[in-house]
């Protein structure tokens, strides 16, 4: 690398042009040209004189050019014009952070050169082996590539990177290590990206040049790939280095050195590829062309340049020629050849429809291009304006004509054209990457000439200073909104990292996302079938109502209907909704933090905190309790309609109260008691309580919302009444949250996952991370009071003393009956020895004292009450000064908080009491979602605050940057990526599609059933896809009819009355999925199955998927015309004896099972069973059976066996008493087993040897 | 009392390209770097294989010790016949500079083993056991009936 380098300093300085540029910029060229030139130089002579490339003459070239370089630079004097390293024209930001970052992935890229020995599949192919064969005969023209007998793939490739690895192996007298010459290769990233900064700097300027040259550095493809990029072998990299390098050079006002510098590199080019001589003449053609198009002042300058470039590709071009021309051409695909055999017009017609949606799929590749090219695509529409240059037309002739060339290589391809679009369309992006980045930095140019407006647009919401916020009307267009949305989607990427990339079958494990799959599913398909009948789902069968088991998740699956509609599987759809439950949870504090700060900034703040807190990542298989966006939307609806109470503000409100509703009940629900006190705490701080029409306005709305909801709430309170399914207060207390679960990190978190008793409390890990504790101090502390809230003055006409006497009264007897009835004894009141009073539960007396002492605080506080202001709570309202993100951030955050601790505490326990609503909460913890809102608004008040008191000190600062700040610190601290995902099993499988395509009258029941490992949950999901009722099912409840078949089938043995129990249901199939079945189950299932079948109540229909074996077996009572389609796999009922009667079992026939041993645990590789087999005058026939079946063993053989003949008398001949077989390993054994080794004589009888369990490894 | 007037699409597009252009950096940065940080990480560890270390660590030690094998054998000046398999072009890259002739299928080499072939055989094999030389005479014996 360092001997190219140091020739092309020479080169360089021989080259005015590019002598004056900076060191930075010098670097990059004379890496290029010193590739070009040395390298270059040893082919064109070896072909020439076919010189014998020893030491000497490989360096020759390259000692040349730095004497040279020597004497021009004595002989010139002074100080070069270039004197110092200068990334200094990298003087603009942007251009420091590039050369930052790219000098650091260069790093790594060296660094991977040195210690990883791969170089890509076509590197080791052609160009590496070349390079060998060429260096091991000391020539351009190697037997291995003359010979023709050699095998050699693309013998006549350009040899200019083998002679180049020659080099430098032979320079340094480097073996064959391929880590040797890696460098080389990843030497001409850094140089591309210097080379193209100094380049695009010159056409759209440093920033958009830096900009630009960053995004490439950070490219997966151009970074990171072997098989094309820089980190490997290949020459695509040098060839775009060569090729855009010399084609910009003369787009161009070229000098004679920039014209001869073109032309060293072009000729670079014909050299290094076969399409680099296509691709210069395009490049001299482009060149051609812009002298046309030029200014006919620059023109002569422009052909002079042009000249000398034609004569090098020329001279490169037959030098080439006559090296092919040696070259015998075997093993390679013959264009030309292929042009004068097939019509042209006719591969067009068939292969050109293909190519658009193969290059579509290539260029967005995830992981080539992580999205650069759709990114570009923005930027080049968004800066389309900056395109009007002269150096545009030149530059996209260019790639037009590179661009052409290749589509007619693809339609000349044996290889069908569209297959090779997969392992060369990249690459050539790769080769156009320069001339493509310059477009693209003219566009960047342009859209950041015109940032200040768009970030008007951006800021569009803020209201101008000395606007109250309050009063402003926001219309925000809807561009912005779907921008901020696609920014919290971008960061949800990241966050949830990879999930994105996994999308279609990736999950966070294989329980409830799957139910809330086949829920979403079931939304989508029963409203174009039977919408009326929505909660009647097919599992759970024969019961009805089974949707309202769980949460419907209806407002969840509307957006995904399309998605669906299309063909979307079930899991994917829910995979794609977590996701866009994290944006949207963000968007929506987003614009609740924007409407309460009235600023940008600190709705960011606050989006961030909530889209991100670290309890979303424990709700990650619940997509319902994680789509929380709803609710902040809800509340904003509510604020913006107190602010002004217009009729769209209350379809709006309405509106929103509907969606949340529609999405999650359990937000509904929580919802309702905010909302109240935050309507009650605004209303009367801001004196609007007494507007009629604007409550009748908000009455109307939320009551025809609540009307709408109905529909989809009444289902639960009729399945509840059907069939008993209420919630007990234990159960809800196990979720309720005990104090120091607010300090239980979510495991997920990689700051602070190690903070959490373990195991940690499912559900009840609700610490919010440091911040947002530490921030809503910062609120509370730093937030200026509001100045025109006022007090009125108003506290209304004190109320009589009488009624305040009662209400005292009223609650200080509640208040005693609670305390009393919370004591171990509770209250017993006996009259007469006969009780006529009981009080053993506070809570109804809780609910009455709580009633009471509103009630009198609202009228009056009590004299002696201290640290109040006004005289009622009513005047204390009006007396709050905080702002309004202070107020509604406090009101969220204390009563999600103390919701949290759900029957455990007064709060949710009184409305637990009170509200048959609050009785379907099973989880009150989950109230930590609006505790986390709440925070997350006072985080972004906090912020604002912060950020205004540093703008008052400093004026001059930039409060973006605290915003900022603040934002990054609140992404690394809920950082939780990469997430540990499971593979779920997105596509139906065999046995699915059967059913699905097969009539049913009854249901179906899957075995095992409920198991611990798997639950039903698999069923479940695999019930959206058959879509036929299912019994074996799991949901919110669990049904009597599937503890039945959980309890009874893990019974040993089934008992005889399941079938029936089954056949009553009605059953149709049962699906028995042989491989989760344990070993003890596996013989009483089979048991329970062998009499069903021989009393031909049971039908085996089919064994499928493979190595899963899922048989499958009708219920002949409910579906009498079911046939079995293939025999039973498994070993049959035991069948007739040789003597024409059924088997008899003989426990008395002495036979040994030696091994496996008996407890010997696990079995690695190959399975040996052995052990003897014999009683008197009779040898017994043996047969294997592998959790039942007989497999055929890899050997078998009877040996004699005199040691068991000595010890057990009168056995006679023992000559084959000795058994042994070997069953070889097979992929999907992996696992627990059983052997059962039958033993059985001629006359009839059978002695099946006591299971031998054992765990099977590779 | 005055709001801002919004600007118009042409600042939206503007936006979306300055938005799409960070959400990427914001993105690939940091990744690149996490990257590019692992790959420094290696230097210690890694960069004091040597070329056997390195071949077996990338192929593992079965195919590294055939490799050496096979070199010993066969004069870097020799040719061998090699047979088809998807490892084969790995093979060929590990022995060069050692001439390649291709042999096709193990039946149809067998077949023509008599014919003017080189002497030795390359059988290419993943690890383990990795390639294996044999004798060209002797291919016939490899192939099973």
């Amino acid at each position: 690398m360092l001997l190219f380098l140091a020739a092309g300093l020479g080169l360089v300085e021989l080259l005015p042009a590019l002598r004056a540029r900076p060191l930075a910029a010098r670097l990059g060229w004379a890496y290029l040209l010193g590739v070009a030139a040395v390298p270059g130089a040893v082919y064109l002579f070896g072909i020439a004189f076919d010189m014998r490339l020893r030491r000497g003459v490989v360096l020759a070239p390259a000692v040349l050019f730095v004497l040279a370089a020597i004497v021009v630079r004595a002989r010139r004097r002074g100080p070069h014009p270039g004197d110092a390293f200068r990334p200094p024209r990298f003087g603009h930001l942007a251009a420091r952070w590039a050369f930052g970052v790219a000098a650091f992935v260069a790093a790594g890229l060296l660094a991977d050169a040195a210690t990883h020995r791969e170089i890509g599949w076509d590197a080791e192919m052609t160009w590496c082996a070349a390079a060998r064969w060429v260096r091991a005969d000391r020539s351009v023209t190697p037997r291995a590539l003359t010979d023709v007998r050699s095998f050699a793939d693309h013998p006549q490739y350009p040899l200019l990177l083998p002679i180049a690895q020659v080099v430098v192996q032979e320079t340094f007298d480097a073996g064959d290590d391929p880590r040797a010459i890696k460098p080389l290769y990843a030497a001409f990233f850094p140089a591309l990206l210097l080379v193209f900064y100094d380049l695009a700097r010159r056409h759209a300027g440093a920033a958009a040049a830096a900009l630009t040259a960053l995004a490439f550095a950070v490219t997966p493809y151009l970074a990171f790939e072997r098989s094309g990029g820089a980190a490997g072998a290949y020459s695509d990299v040098p060839l775009g280095a060569f090729w855009g390098a010399g084609l910009l050079l003369l787009l161009g006002r070229p000098k004679a050195s920039e014209g001869a510098a073109a032309g060293i590199l072009l000729a670079a080019a014909v050299l290094t590829k076969n399409e680099g001589l296509p691709f210069a003449a395009v490049a001299l053609g482009a060149a051609g062309l812009a002298a046309a198009l030029g200014r006919p002042a620059h023109r002569r300058r422009r052909l002079g340049g042009l000249a000398l470039a034609a004569a090098a590709v020329a001279l490169a071009a037959v030098a080439l020629h006559a090296w092919k021309a040696r070259i015998p051409e075997r093993h390679d695909e013959d264009y030309a050849g292929q042009l004068r055999t097939v019509s042209l017009a006719k591969e067009a017609a068939a292969r050109l429809p293909l190519l658009p949606r193969a290059v579509v799929r290539e260029t967005f590749s995830w992981n080539d291009w992580c999205g650069f090219w759709l990114v570009s695509g923005i930027v080049l529409l968004a800066g389309a304006t900056g395109l009007r240059r002269r150096v545009v037309p030149p530059l996209l002739a260019a790639l037009g004509g590179c661009l052409a060339l290749y589509v007619v290589a693809l339609l000349l391809s044996p290889w069908g054209g569209v297959e090779q679009v997969h392992p060369t369309w990249s690459r050539l992006l790769l080769q156009l990457l320069v001339p493509l980045g310059v477009l693209l930095a003219l566009a960047l140019r342009q859209a950041l000439r015109a940032r200040r407006s768009a970030l008007a647009f951006l800021n569009g919401a803020d209201i101008i200073p000395g606007m109250p916020a309050e009063n402003a009307a926001p219309r925000r267009a809807f561009g912005r909104e779907a921008l901020v949305f696609l920014a919290f989607t971008a960061l949800t990427v990241v966050m949830t990292w990879p999930w994105a990339t996994h999308l279609r079958d990736y999950c966070s494990d294989t329980g409830d996302p799957y139910l809330n799959s086949w829920i979403l599913w079931w939304d989508f398909h029963q409203t174009f079938h039977a919408p009326f009948h929505l909660f009647d789902g097919n599992i759970y069968f024969p019961y009805k109502l089974s949707l309202a088991f769980s949460e419907h998740n209806y407002g969840l699956a509307l957006p995904l209907f399309p998605l669906f509609a299309l063909g979307l599987r079930p899991l994917t759809a829910q995979g794609i909704l977590t996701l866009l439950g994290f944006a949207f949870s963000g968007y929506g504090a987003f614009r609740l933090g924007r409407t309460l700060t009235g600023s940008t900034g600190a709705a960011w703040v606050a989006g961030i905190a909530f889209a991100f807190v670290p309890y979303r990542f424990e709700q990650l298989p619940h997509v319902n309790y994680l789509f929380a966006g709803w609710i902040p939307i809800l509340v904003e609806s509510l604020v913006l309609f107190l602010r002004e109470r217009s009729p769209r503000r209350a379809a709006w409100l309405g509106a929103a109260f509907f969606l949340n509703g529609l999405a999650v009940v359990h937000w509904l629900v929580l919802t309702l008691v905010p909302l109240a006190a935050i309507a009650l705490v605004l209303a009367f701080r801001t004196g609007i309580e007494r507007d009629r029409t604007g409550w009748n306005r908000a009455a109307v709305a939320l009551g025809v919302a609540t009307l709408a909801l109905l529909p989809f709430l009444l289902p639960y309170q009729r399945a509840a009444k059907l069939y008993g399914f209420t919630r007990g207060i234990e159960e809800t207390r196990q979720f309720s949250a005990l104090p120091q679960d607010w300090l239980n990190a979510d495991p997920h978190n990689r700051l602070w996952r190690g903070f959490s008793e373990f195991p940690t409390p499912g559900e009840r890990a609700l610490f919010p991370g440091l911040l947002l504790l530490a921030l809503h101090l910062a609120a509370l502390l730093l937030s200026p009071a509001s100045r025109d809230a006022a007090p009125s003055g108003a506290a209304g006409t004190p109320p009589g003393r009488r009624l305040l006497g009662w209400l005292d009264g009223i609650s200080l007897f509640a208040g005693f009956l609670a305390l009393f009835a919370a004591s171990p004894a509770g209250i017993h009141l006996r009259f007469g020895g006969k009780e006529v009073f009981r009080a053993t539960d506070p809570a109804r007396a809780l609910v009455v004292f709580t009633a009471a002492v509103a009630l009198r605080w609202w009228l009056a506080y009590p004299a002696f009450l201290p640290f109040v202001r006004g005289a009622n709570l009513k005047e204390s309202l009006r007396l709050v000064r905080q702002p309004d993100a202070i107020v509604v951030g406090s009101i969220l955050a204390l009563l999600g908080f103390f919701g949290s601790f759900g029957v455990r505490f007064p709060f949710h326990r009184i409305l637990y009491e009170a509200v048959f609503l609050f009785r379907s909460i099973r989880v009150p913890a989950r109230w930590a979602t609006i505790a986390y809102l709440g925070l997350a608004i006072l985080a972004g008040a906090a912020v604002l605050a912060i950020a205004e008191r540093w703008k008052s000190r400093r004026p001059r600062a930039r409060t973006g940057l605290v915003f900022a700040a603040f934002c990054l610190a609140f992404l690394f601290e809920d950082r939780a990526a990469p997430l540990d995902l499971v593979r779920g099993e997105a596509d139906p499988d065999e046995v699915t599609r059967f059913l699905a395509r097969t009539p049913m009258s009854g249901g179906l029941v899957e075995l095992p059933a409920g198991d611990e490992e798997h639950g039903n949950y698999r069923a479940v999901l695999r019930a959206a896809d058959h879509g036929k009722p299912l019994v074996t099912a799991v949901s919110g409840f669990a049904s009597p009819l599937i503890l039945r078949i959980e309890e009874d089938s893990k019974k040993s043995p089934i008992p005889d009355d399941l079938l029936e129990f089954l056949e009553k249901i009605p059953t149709s199939y049962v699906l028995v999925r042989e491989s989760w079945l344990k070993p003890e189950w596996k013989t009483t299932t089979r048991a329970w199955l062998e009499k069903g079948l021989a009393s031909g109540r049971l039908v085996f229909v089919k064994r499928f998927d493979g190595a899963v074996r899922n048989d499958l077996f009708a219920v002949a009572r409910n579906e009498p015309a079911a046939r079995p389609l293939e025999p039973l796999p498994w070993t049959p009922p035991a069948g007739l004896s040789p003597t024409g009667v059924p088997w008899r079992t003989d426990i008395s026939l002495t036979v040994s099972v030696d091994a496996p041993a008996e407890g010997a645990g696990a079995v690695q590789g190959t399975l040996r069973v052995a052990g003897w087999a014999r009683i008197p005058g009779d040898g017994l026939d043996v047969s294997i059976l592998i959790d039942g079946e007989m497999r055929a063993p890899e050997t078998a053989r009877r040996f004699p066996r005199p040691d068991v003949c000595a010890v057990v008398a009168g056995l006679g001949d023992c000559a084959r008493a000795g058994y042994e077989a070997t069953f070889a390993f097979r992929p999907g054994d992996a696992g627990p087993h059983e052997i059962v080794v039958v033993f059985r004589t001629q006359d009839g009888r059978e002695r099946r040897y006591a299971p031998r369990p054992f765990v099977w490894k590779p | 009392m005055k709001i801002r007037r919004a600007p118009g699409w042409r600042a939206a597009w503007t936006a979306a390209g300055l938005v799409a252009l960070a959400v990427y950096l914001v993105f690939t940065v940091p990744s690149s770097l996490f990257a590019m940080w692992g790959r420094l990480r290696e230097v210690p560890v890694a960069s004091h294989d040597d070329a056997h270390a390195a071949l077996m660590r990338f192929r593992g030690p079965g195919y590294a010790a055939a490799i050496d094998r096979i070199k010993g054998a066969l004069p870097e000046d020799s040719a061998y016949l090699l047979l088809d398999s998807g490892d084969h072009t790995i093979v060929r890259f590990d022995l060069a500079p050692r001439r390649a002739v291709f042999g096709g299928g193990l039946k149809e080499a067998a077949a023509n083993a008599d014919r003017s072939l080189p002497k030795w055989t390359v059988i290419p094999g993943p690890d383990p056991p990795g390639p294996r030389l044999v004798e060209t005479s002797r291919l016939r014996e490899e192939v099973r009936p």
